[in-house]
């Protein structure tokens, strides 16, 4: 009975992460708005009707990474309240602080919340919404900020929403991003030599019956300055060795500037579009690179896309 | 004089749209063809048409395809645009708030073209 409470908890959770923390919120919960980069930013979570609460990241840099402490209580000082016990989350966090039921409007409180990260070098803000009313900021306290963690970037970067989540390897940064219902994909760009678009579509057969495998390759969602050698171009069947839902195609190709300039910086591209028959999706993932283009960079993010929902 | 008047979608009518229950308008005919339904309902035509001497009503036939036609068809009456989306998000493994999203302006669509009704609670 247990267990099924806890499946069911799951499922009414979703996963929002992105920029090196992620943390559970309600499935009917959503990111309403997303601005900045991977060093600084903010996510406003909502649903159909209001804002709930922002999520700001920054990553410091090398002099203020010392005293992260220093940053939180400068945080809540701007805020003229003192640091209150307890914050959620805490033990997750080299400095935490936060405070709570202060007052905005007659009846409506808010909640501040700052946490700094040394293994992440990560510090983090939630501001709830000051006009909510008081159970749902009960439940934003209560259900998703002790979800929060943050993760160092030398492992692997998540990032998840919508129920859509990708995993990039370490050393790859996000450079682009195109988020749309029903059409998500994001690019790492690492040391300007190598790029890793990842992408979700779905429902997958609905993305089949209106383009093949092949024209899902060619229908790269970010601007691009290099373009396909046609004679270079191999198409072969792919099947995943031992999950069999996975299955598509892969192509290997190279990828070159407009003519004058088709000699300058070649580089060689590895590409799959696969449709998993479990989830209904099609996973597209493609790697380019100046030197060879091992199948496994690809291959593993294929197998770790929605790994985590 | 000519300002479009601000529309304003408060949390109650976004509830009460969302605990309607919309139902099919009878259609003049329905058939399968190439995995799609096509429905054909009678249609009224827009006064400028009229005024050029069209007669008052025509027939449209629209075509569904297998996502749209799940929709369609569970549009008995009986559910709720709630249950419709929720039962959406779990068969195709989408978000919530992106099925009731893409429902909810299917469903508009539909609204607008006459092949359903939406019957709300008083």
């Amino acid at each position: 009975m247990t267990n099924n409470k806890t499946d069911a908890e799951t499922r009414s959770q979703s996963l929002l992460a992105w920029a090196g923390w992620k943390l559970l919120m309600p499935s009917e919960w959503q990111p309403l708005k997303l601005e900045g980069n991977p060093e600084k930013g903010q996510i406003i979570v909502g649903d159909s009707t209001c804002a709930m609460f922002v999520v700001k990241w920054e990553r410091p840099g090398r002099r203020a990474r010392s005293d992260g402490e220093k940053w939180v209580a400068q945080r809540l000082k701007k805020h003229g309240v003192l640091p209150q016990d307890n914050p959620p989350a805490a033990d997750r966090f080299t400095s935490c602080g936060w405070v709570n039921g202060l007052q905005t409007e007659e009846g409506k409180e808010t909640a501040y919340w700052y946490a700094y990260s040394e293994e992440a070098n990560l510090v983090l803000g939630v501001n709830v919404n000051g006009v909510l009313p008081n159970h749902i900021r009960k439940k934003i306290i209560r259900d998703v900020l002790p979800t929060i963690e943050a993760f160092s970037p030398e492992e692997y970067s998540l990032w998840s929403m919508y129920d859509v989540s990708f995993r990039a390897p370490a050393g790859y940064e996000l450079s682009q991003r195109h988020l749309f219902s029903g059409d998500i994909a994001l690019e790492f760009a690492k040391n300007k030599t190598d790029t890793l678009m990842m992408r979700q579509v779905y429902p997958g057969d609905l993305a089949l019956s209106r383009k093949d495998h092949e024209k899902w390759l060619r229908s790269y969602p970010f601007k691009e300055h290099r373009r396909v050698r046609r004679d270079s171009v191999r198409i072969q069947r792919w099947q995943h060795s031992s999950r069999s839902e996975l299955s598509g195609i892969q192509k290997t190709a190279w990828k070159r500037l407009s003519p004058p300039l088709g000699w300058c910086a070649p580089r060689k591209t590895r590409a799959f579009s696969v449709h998993d028959s479990e989830r209904n999706r099609l996973l597209v993932v493609e790697h380019m690179s100046k030197n060879e283009c091992d199948s496994t960079v690809c291959v593993n993010a294929l197998e770790m896309m929605n790994s985590e929902n | 004089m000519f300002k479009k008047e601000k529309t304003i979608k408060s949390p109650a009518a976004r509830r009460a749209a969302l605990d309607g229950r919309p139902l099919q308008t009878p259609p003049v005919r329905t058939e399968e063809k190439d995995d799609k339904l096509y429905v054909t309902v009678k249609f009224r035509r827009p006064k400028w048409q009229k005024f050029l001497g069209a007669e008052d009503t025509c027939q449209r036939t629209f075509g569904l395809d297998l996502y749209g036609r799940r929709v369609y068809e569970s549009c008995n009456g009986k559910r709720t645009v709630n249950a419709i989306v929720k039962n959406f998000a779990n068969a195709n493994s989408i978000s919530i708030p992106e099925a009731e999203m893409a429902v909810t302006k299917f469903m508009r669509t539909l609204m607008m073209k006459g092949l359903i009704a939406m019957e709300m609670e008083k």
